[in-house]
């Protein structure tokens, strides 16, 4: 199925001006950023771009979803409200997340030196992607 | 916990299948049957070709009303089956809602469409999308033709929300939005109420 048309133009495509590809093809751009996934909290990836060294994406949907369960499971019984953001980090890589409606965006870089910049860009396309999905 | 779809997918791929001497198999509480994709995909590029311009509307919509009648059928059985309560309920915790995701993890696992839920909003809306599904390959214009994905939506959301099987039938619809075969980089489904 990869061997599938992507020469044609869609009607879709041309009909919208901004879509969520869009905005993670921005998030992605942004130093520091290898990869970007937007998964449902099953694990489904809805949406992806980049890539991961040491991975694949569909392996980080995944993973994300799970982390996010057993997250969001730890907040309801502190009751301490929704899971709002992620950030945690390995030796070679850092990934954060954020709810994007019912699903969850991951962002995966090489390390944290670029955080604020990754964080401060992302605070305005996050909202906006949530518009598209 | 939800619905880890990952889980169910390997957890199903690793059920081995048997048919019985009429080529049936027997499981998830259904007959299935294993056909190559080409035979599906030829079957209605075929019966497309042949149909008079006048009457492709109807005839797109009796593919997706064939897909819809066994997908309920179907999808009952598959989610009242055994192996459904056995590898999919356990992780159950948001009702309906996970219902769907483990039916879509048991169409993927399936090969009909790597498929999952974008967006629910319970009992009136859900956006799917498939990253992969046959009716795409082999692609060659720029018509959306996933009629087996609109028919099979259609039918798990009234499972979940409608009334009661076998009560539920004709309450939704689906809309293909983007297609693979027609250029997008996914398709896309919403189901909304008629």
């Amino acid at each position: 199925m990869s061997e599938v048309v992507t020469q044609v133009q869609s009607k879709t495509q041309v009909n919208q001006a901004r879509t969520s590809t869009d905005i993670l093809h921005e998030i992605n751009e942004i130093k520091g950023v290898n990869a970007v996934v937007v998964v449902g909290r099953d694990g489904f990836v809805i949406e992806s771009i980049g890539h991961m060294p040491n991975s694949n994406l569909d392996v980080l949907g995944a993973a994300i979803a799970s982390a996010i369960n057993g997250i969001s499971e730890m907040g309801a019984e502190l009751t301490v409200g929704d899971f709002t953001d992620l950030f945690v980090t390995y030796k070679e890589a850092m990934i954060m997340c954020f709810p994007v409606g019912d699903a969850i965006c991951g962002i995966a870089g090489e390390d944290a030196s670029a955080l604020g910049m990754i964080r401060h860009k992302t605070h305005k396309l996050i909202p906006e992607l949530e518009l598209y999905l | 916990m939800t619905v880890m779809r990952d889980k169910v997918v390997k957890d199903l791929v690793n059920i081995t299948v048997t048919h019985d001497q009429d080529g049936l198999i027997p499981n998830f509480n259904v007959l299935v049957n294993q056909l190559p994709t080409s035979f599906w995909n030829t079957f209605a590029e075929r019966i497309i070709a042949t149909c008079p311009a006048d009457r492709k509307p109807a005839l797109e919509a009796a593919l997706i009303q064939c897909a819809y009648e066994c997908g309920y059928h179907t999808g009952y059985g598959i989610i009242t089956s055994q192996e459904f309560k056995s590898v999919v309920m356990p992780m159950v915790t948001e009702g309906p809602k996970d219902v769907l995701r483990g039916a879509f993890a048991v169409f993927t696992a399936w090969g009909w469409a790597k498929s999952g839920i974008v967006q629910i909003v319970e009992g009136e809306k859900m956006t799917i999308r498939a990253t992969d599904y046959y009716e795409a390959d082999d692609a060659k214009g720029s018509d959306k033709h996933a009629y087996m994905i609109r028919g099979i939506s259609t039918a798990f959301f009234e499972l979940a929300y409608s009334d009661p099987y076998p009560n539920g039938m004709g309450k939704f619809q689906c809309e293909q939005v983007k297609g693979i075969e027609c250029g997008d980089p996914f398709g896309e489904f919403i189901v909304t109420k008629k």
